[in-house]
């Protein structure tokens, strides 16, 4: 019952697929792989890391903007992955959303904690901006650029205001209620902005199939 | 109410909640299928948001990943399981009948499996849901990371790696932005409480050693006086103590220090030996 749920509200089949193109072999499952990293299997969990870690990485690089401090983040949300691997709920979302959700809310965490301690950071200077990613490991570019577009479009679909909540809670770390404050509106604006806005995305990307 | 609840799954979804909110959907979310579904919806939404944003990771980041790994332990399925064999793979104590932290026959196969029971029902076959009325959905959070310094002596050559765990995982709730700190009396000891990590850490140093034969076991006492399990724990030669709990924050009252035999108990068999209220 659970599978059949996770088959339908998650793109991991598409995105062991595309990767599969980028390494011989039959494309590995990501929920079979973290069930049996979730039995202690370092060699599923290696081509789970394999399958995720771009996105965990980009993900923080764009919540955080520094390099430095998105691998720490990276590291420690995917050695959550694998602490964490025999909790994994179907119910709740696919294998992958699940890593990712981990990965956005220690970036998230992060930001906040950041945000908390100001006066410190003055005191430890301005952080650099995210430099380009450098291309030294192996990721399947033309899946990204493909998922990608696939979500800008997806974006397009969205009101500029539902957009500028998401962009704010989802990659700012903003709260809903700091979100309602910087957009000037009051919270139940910004719930209904959230919540059209992942709709409208979920729907554009086909991702509810 | 629940109106109200189901309204903040998006946002719930997006990580834009308040903690006291994100523990509140977290448990509504235990019994309400409909929101379940919104949220897995919104998930694969959110998973494809962070999909667009991948970018190659430093190469040093699958070594560290690799080598934090390997010194890494693994939860149980649920607090109520507890499979493993492996020694590092220490888990919950406190649902196992015998009391020790192994439960031998349990294939992790069945237990990954298992999650999907029912968990209240499977508690209740357990015989534990006695001592925790109207709690099932608190104890199935309550997932102990019962990784104790020299706990139970049951291993030696992983002590090292055991222990950069548990200072790790002590370090990130001692620093949690929303960290809270109590004087503990176990010589000279403190108790740190991080919602936001759903952790407590109990820590200190001038321990005197438990009862001969025993271990110190922490407790949560929870608002209707029930009490879950914690870890054991043992101090070191010189008294230093240290050990993580892991699990929903919400109703828990008062925590609690016991000696009990070798691998915990399943409820204190013995009187406190220190205890504070939060």
């Amino acid at each position: 019952m659970s599978a059949e749920r996770h088959l339908r509200a998650v793109p991991d089949a598409r995105s062991g697929d595309a990767v599969a193109g980028a390494e011989p072999g039959p494309a590995p499952d990501l929920t079979d792989l973290l069930e049996r990293t979730a039995r202690g299997d370092g060699g599923a969990y290696e081509q789970l890391y394999g399958l995720v870690a771009g996105s965990v990485f980009g993900l923080a690089l764009r919540i955080v903007r520094d390099r430095d401090m998105a691998e720490d983040i990276a590291q420690e949300a995917l050695v959550e992955v694998w602490h964490r691997a025999a909790r994994f709920d179907a119910g709740l979302g696919s294998a992958r959303s699940w890593i990712l959700t981990i990965a956005h809310r220690r970036a998230v965490d992060r930001v906040r904690s950041e945000q908390a301690h100001t006066t410190r950071m003055h005191t430890h200077g301005v952080r650099e901006e995210a430099a380009p990613a450098e291309q030294d490991s192996v990721v399947d570019t033309l899946y990204q650029e493909w998922e990608a577009s696939r979500v800008r479009a997806g974006m397009q679909a969205l009101t500029e205001r539902q957009r500028e909540a998401l962009e704010l809670c989802y990659f700012k770390g903003f709260t809903h209620r700091e979100a309602a404050q910087a957009l000037d509106v009051p919270l139940g604006t910004a719930k209904a902005r959230i919540r059209d806005g992942l709709i409208k995305l979920r729907d554009a990307m086909g991702a509810e199939r | 109410m629940t109106d109200s609840i189901h309204s903040l799954v998006p946002a719930y979804a997006v990580d834009a909640l308040e903690p006291d909110e994100r523990a509140m959907v977290e448990r509504h979310l235990r019994e309400c299928t409909d929101c379940r579904e919104d949220l897995a919806a919104f998930r694969a939404a959110t998973a494809a948001l962070a999909d667009a944003e991948a970018a190659a990771p430093p190469l040093s980041l699958r070594s560290r990943v690799m080598a934090e790994v390997a010194r890494t332990s693994q939860l149980t399925p649920d607090a109520a399981e507890a499979p493993s064999t492996d020694p590092i793979r220490v888990a919950a104590t406190f649902d196992s009948p015998g009391g020790a932290g192994h439960e031998e026959g349990s294939s992790a196969a069945a237990a990954a499996h298992a999650r999907d029971d029912d968990l209240a029902g499977r508690r209740d076959r357990r015989g534990v849901r006695r001592w925790m009325p109207a709690l099932a959905g608190a104890a199935a959070t309550v997932a102990v990371a019962a990784v104790g310094l020299g706990m139970a002596g049951a291993f030696s050559a992983d002590d090292a790696a055991t222990e950069v765990a548990l200072e790790k995982d002590v370090m990130m709730v001692t620093s949690a932005p929303d960290a809270t700190s109590m004087d503990v009396d176990l010589g000279n000891g403190h108790l740190v409480k991080s919602d936001r990590m759903d952790a407590f850490v109990l820590m200190g140093a001038a321990a005197p050693m438990p009862d001969k034969g025993t271990e110190y076991q922490l407790w949560l006492i929870m608002e209707d006086g029930s009490k879950v399990a914690g870890p054991t724990f043992m101090p070191e030669d010189d008294g230093e103590y240290m050990t993580v709990m892991h699990g929903d924050m919400d109703g828990v009252v008062a925590v609690a220090v016991t000696c009990e035999p070798p691998g915990g108990s399943d409820e204190p068999t013995t009187e406190a030996v220190s205890e504070v209220i939060l």
